[in-house]
């Protein structure tokens, strides 16, 4: 006998719903608080089978024997929770200990634990307790602990199965067979309806052990275990048939429950030699195919002695190692990751519906450097965030004042309360508000100008060496300042370090939005500038203040009040920021970046529907007429002489730096000298007869 | 033949009411009931509203293989890990009577799906959430390598009548749940009716005539277009 193969019985593989989860976190919150102690659940198991894949090219797989936990885990353990569980599942009893803290769950003593329910499932076998409700043999043990911060649950199922001196061999010509190699269909077919019925009488907690036999007009007959004694009465030990169900899906071997029911069995009722009916059923399909018969034996000299035996059955994790396992269910119960999450799928529909090019991952992954957070800074950030740009960075020296709120829509009243909050750190702040997943924060830095001396030379040179690190941590600039001499460190910084600066700027009903020109280094393409053939050649499109003839200087002298505030239609602003944004997407979008030609008019009678993006043309300026309410796209190439992107001003810049810089700062007309606008001034003036318009004058 | 005996007609094809929706929720109930040797059509459950009445919806679970898919990139981590540096349990002996199984071998997904009718769309929207075996839940990458069929990959993305895959909170159970969007189920539904040119505008019961789909047969035609997309399938068990 010896020389037969032992009986290996599948594990138990444990599956637990989110909904579980959920729960055990509000019990944890509302009802057990601090309370640790040892509460009962409900878990339910179904019969293995093979599942038929959804898909035609894969092939069918066999389920692994799950016992699992679903939402009414939690409900008193009664008839009418059973009644709740999944159709045709097959209830456990569970015991869950919540520990409160990580460092609790480690030291846990885990084999006392599980040791008591293996003393709980002896007695039961011992009282007959486990004889008139069998489901009592399938207790688990559950330890957990629920990081309700993270949404993280660390957990340990144990499956206790009682180990006897001697195990159980499969007997001779005994080995497992499925049903049909030894019943004939119609048998399967008569014993598949009356397990039904008695499935039903017993409304399932008590079906999953189960008697069988064939009466003596050769009709298959199912018992309830505690009919055990007078069930078999006159039936050959070859005939006595004790039935399971089997969440095992092997064709090789049956599952876990078997093993407490042979203990059972051996010491109830001295069974030594028993034939065994693994049911395995395809849920709803009235299909019985996959169940199994086998014989198992264990010599009849062997005994159980009164002391409980000791239990196995940890769960392995998926290292295939004795270990608790982790799951993170913050992707679903973390607000922060699903508003990510939502945010990510919205795009993606535009993306998919729209725009099948569209680059969502490196409109994502582009770091936005915002220099002014006020009406412009706020509306730009927010248009940002749209597109899911997770990186943007305010850089401003104002606060918040009583007349902000209104009109920026990152601040609120309080925000402009005991003298005002510092407008760079609280647009980042109140962004994150928004939006919890941006990557934001606000520096408050005044921008150094043409025509402001300096009072502080430390003050300016660290002021200077935090905005260059700033231009060159980040890949788009947007110039939202109020003052046009500010925009000339950035515009320089920008040109020389080669990045997309965006620029906008307002008027009452006027505004300006354009992407500064970055020299072309492919000296082989020289075809740069405008692509519209009705254009004149433009080798490299020009900056804010390449139409300029004057140096930027104080503007802010000599002005009233009115004149120093920006007043504009309010619609203005958030018209302009739109446009700065979307400029930024479109270019991101063309293969030459920052480079790309501008295009000019698309006509929109035109037949021709390439454009050189997928989102369409992409300007070089947008100068837009509220009170017309109308566009202009203007293109305008880069001057040889301006004082903030021409070669002469990145040299000096490059070879003098700070101490360049410093004698811009305290005299502009340093500008005009060195780039020949002065010599320009002169020549025009000897000419004599015309008058320079300060106003822009554009192509 | 259920339809045969008792067919009634929308109002207004292809709009559901309320009403109708829960008419045509249990009209499903029943075919999926006798469809259960086919397509083990059984597990479809009818839930009503803890508080409002009339306000059900139908619900299964489904355990579905992982596909398991060449395209998933690097970046992609399973969310289902182990606690490291924990004690481990002594099990003194290896149990000779324990198979040993090679670890996590069959790759199996839950999903559940829910037949939710929308006030705004008048139509049924299928809802879903699919888990890993420990209750995560799978990312939105994951469930276009992992529960998608390949060929129907782009389909979806370019969203023809599917809509597109969107997320929001589940309309009973305030828990996030996916959704098929139902901005084109409407058009999908009416696409599928034969339209001859009726000549009795006026006529209150010319509904067959237009071929429309009765109340009772609505969401198996319904579902058995949009469900394949996401693993859920309608057997010809429902249309028996």
């Amino acid at each position: 006998m010896s020389s037969n193969p032992l009986v290996q019985f599948v594990p138990y593989s444990s599956a637990v719903e989110a909904a579980f989860w959920h729960t055990l976190s509000t019990r944890k919150i509302d009802l057990y608080k601090l309370d640790d102690t040892s509460h009962d659940i409900l878990g339910y198991y179904s019969t293995g089978h093979t599942i038929t894949s959804q898909h035609a090219t894969e092939a069918n797989i066999s389920m692994p024997a799950r016992l699992c936990l679903g939402t009414g885990a939690f409900d008193d353990v009664n008839a009418a929770s059973f009644s709740r569980l999944p159709p045709f599942s097959y209830p456990s009893i569970g015991t869950i200990k919540n520990t409160n803290t990580i460092e609790d769950f480690k030291v846990l003593d885990k084999n006392a634990l599980f040791k008591e329910i293996t003393e709980q499932i002896w007695q039961d076998i011992n009282s007959g307790k486990a004889v008139k409700n069998p489901y009592l043999l399938t207790r688990f043990l559950l330890i957990t602990f629920a990081d309700l911060k993270k949404y993280k649950y660390h957990y340990w199922f144990g499956f206790p199965a009682l180990v006897t001196e001697t195990s159980w061999n499969v007997a001779k010509n005994g080995e497992i067979k499925v049903i049909s190699d030894l019943w004939e269909s119609k048998d399967i077919e008569r014993f598949r309806e009356n397990y039904d019925l008695f499935r039903q009488k017993q409304s399932c907690a008590n079906a999953g052990f189960f008697l069988v036999k064939r009466s003596n007009d050769n009709e298959i007959m199912i018992g309830g275990l505690s009919e055990f004694d007078t069930f078999f009465e006159g039936c050959d030990s070859d005939e006595k048939i004790v039935g399971f169900a089997d969440p095992s899906s092997l064709p090789t071997n049956p599952g876990w429950p078997l093993r407490n029911l042979l203990v059972l069995l051996q010491r109830r009722w001295n069974v030594y030699k028993i034939k065994i009916l693994c049911y395995r059923e395809i849920p709803g399909k009235k299909d019985i195919s996959q169940t199994c018969i086998l014989s198992v034996e264990i010599p009849n000299t062997a005994k159980i002695s009164d002391e409980c035996p000791k239990g196995v059955g940890w769960e392995k994790n998926s290292q295939g190692k004795l270990g608790p396992r982790s799951a993170d269910l913050a992707p679903l119960m973390d607000p922060t990751r699903l508003a990510d999450t939502s945010v990510d799928l919205n795009l993606k529909l535009m993306r998919w519906r729209i725009v099948p090019n569209l680059q969502l991952e490196k409109i994502r992954e582009t770091k936005c450097l915002l220099l002014g957070a006020g009406t412009l800074g706020c509306y730009v950030a927010r248009c940002l965030l749209g597109w899911g740009v997770r990186h943007i960075t305010f850089v401003d020296n104002a606060r918040v004042s009583f007349s902000n709120p209104v009109r920026q829509p990152l601040f609120f009243f309080e925000d402009s309360l005991e003298g005002g909050k510092l407008k760079a750190q609280t647009a980042a702040e109140n962004l994150k508000k928004v939006y919890p997943g941006s990557i934001t924060e606000g520096h408050n830095i005044s921008i150094p100008m043409p025509g402001h001396p300096i009072t502080s030379e430390s003050q300016t040179r660290s002021d200077v060496e935090k905005i260059t690190q700033l231009v060159d941590s980040h890949d788009v600039i947007f110039l939202l300042m109020d003052s046009r001499e500010s925009r000339w460190l950035p515009t320089l910084l920008g040109a020389s370090m080669r990045k997309l600066v965006i620029n906008t700027a307002l008027g009452f009903d006027t505004y300006v939005v354009m992407r500064h020109g970055v020299k072309d280094l492919d000296s082989a393409s020289k075809l740069t500038g405008a692509s519209s053939s009705k254009m004149p050649e433009v080798k490299q499109l020009g900056c804010y203040f390449c139409n300029d003839i004057v140096a930027p200087t104080d503007s802010l002298k000599d002005r009233t009040l009115d004149q120093q505030c920006t007043v504009t239609r309010p619609g203005l602003s958030a018209i302009a920021s739109a446009y700065a944004v979307e400029l930024m997407v479109s270019v991101l979008h063309h293969e030459k970046g920052p480079v790309a030609p501008a295009d000019t008019i698309n006509d929109p009678g035109s037949t021709d529907i390439s454009t050189s993006t997928p989102l369409g043309i992409i300007p070089h300026q947008i100068r837009g007429f509220l009170t017309n309410f109308n566009n202009l796209l203007i293109v305008g190439q880069a001057y040889d002489k301006c004082t903030a992107c021409s070669d002469k001003i990145l040299e000096e810049y490059k070879s003098n730096g700070f101490e360049f810089l410093k004698r811009v700062f305290d005299s502009p007309t340093y500008l005009e000298e060195l780039t020949g606008l002065a010599k320009l001034h002169q020549e025009s003036e000897a000419a004599g007869d015309f008058v320079w318009d300060e106003e822009d004058n554009e192509l | 033949m259920t339809n045969t005996l008792t067919q009634t007609y929308l109002k207004q094809y292809p709009f559901l009411t309320r009403q109708e929706f829960e008419i045509a929720a249990k009209s499903f109930l029943e075919q999926s009931k006798k469809s259960v040797r086919e397509d083990g059509g059984d597990l479809w459950v009818w839930n009503e509203h803890e508080k409002l009445k009339g306000f059900g919806y139908l619900s299964r679970k489904s355990i579905i293989q992982k596909l398991k898919s060449e395209s998933l990139n690097e970046n992609f981590t399973f969310i289902t890990t182990d606690d490291e540096n924990f004690e481990q349990v002594e099990e003194e002996l290896e149990d000779p009577s324990t198979l040993n199984i090679a670890s996590e071998t069959t790759e199996y997904l839950t999903v559940d799906y829910h037949i939710i009718y929308s006030t705004s769309y008048k139509v049924p929207v299928l809802y879903f959430n699919t888990y890993h075996k420990d209750g995560t839940p799978l990312t939105n990458d994951e469930i276009y390598s992992c529960l998608i069929e390949p060929s129907r990959l782009e389909d979806i993305k370019t969203a023809g009548f599917h809509g597109g895959i969107s997320q929001q909170d589940h309309p009973t159970l305030l828990i996030p749940f996916y959704y098929l969007h139902p901005c084109e189920t409407a058009t999908l539904m009416k696409s599928i009716v034969d339209k001859p040119q009726s000549t009795i505008l006026n006529s209150n019961n010319n509904n067959l005539l237009n071929g429309e789909i009765p109340i009772e047969g609505y969401i198996r035609s319904w579902l058995s277009l949009v469900g394949n997309v996401v693993g859920l399938k309608v057997g010809i068990g429902y249309f028996l």
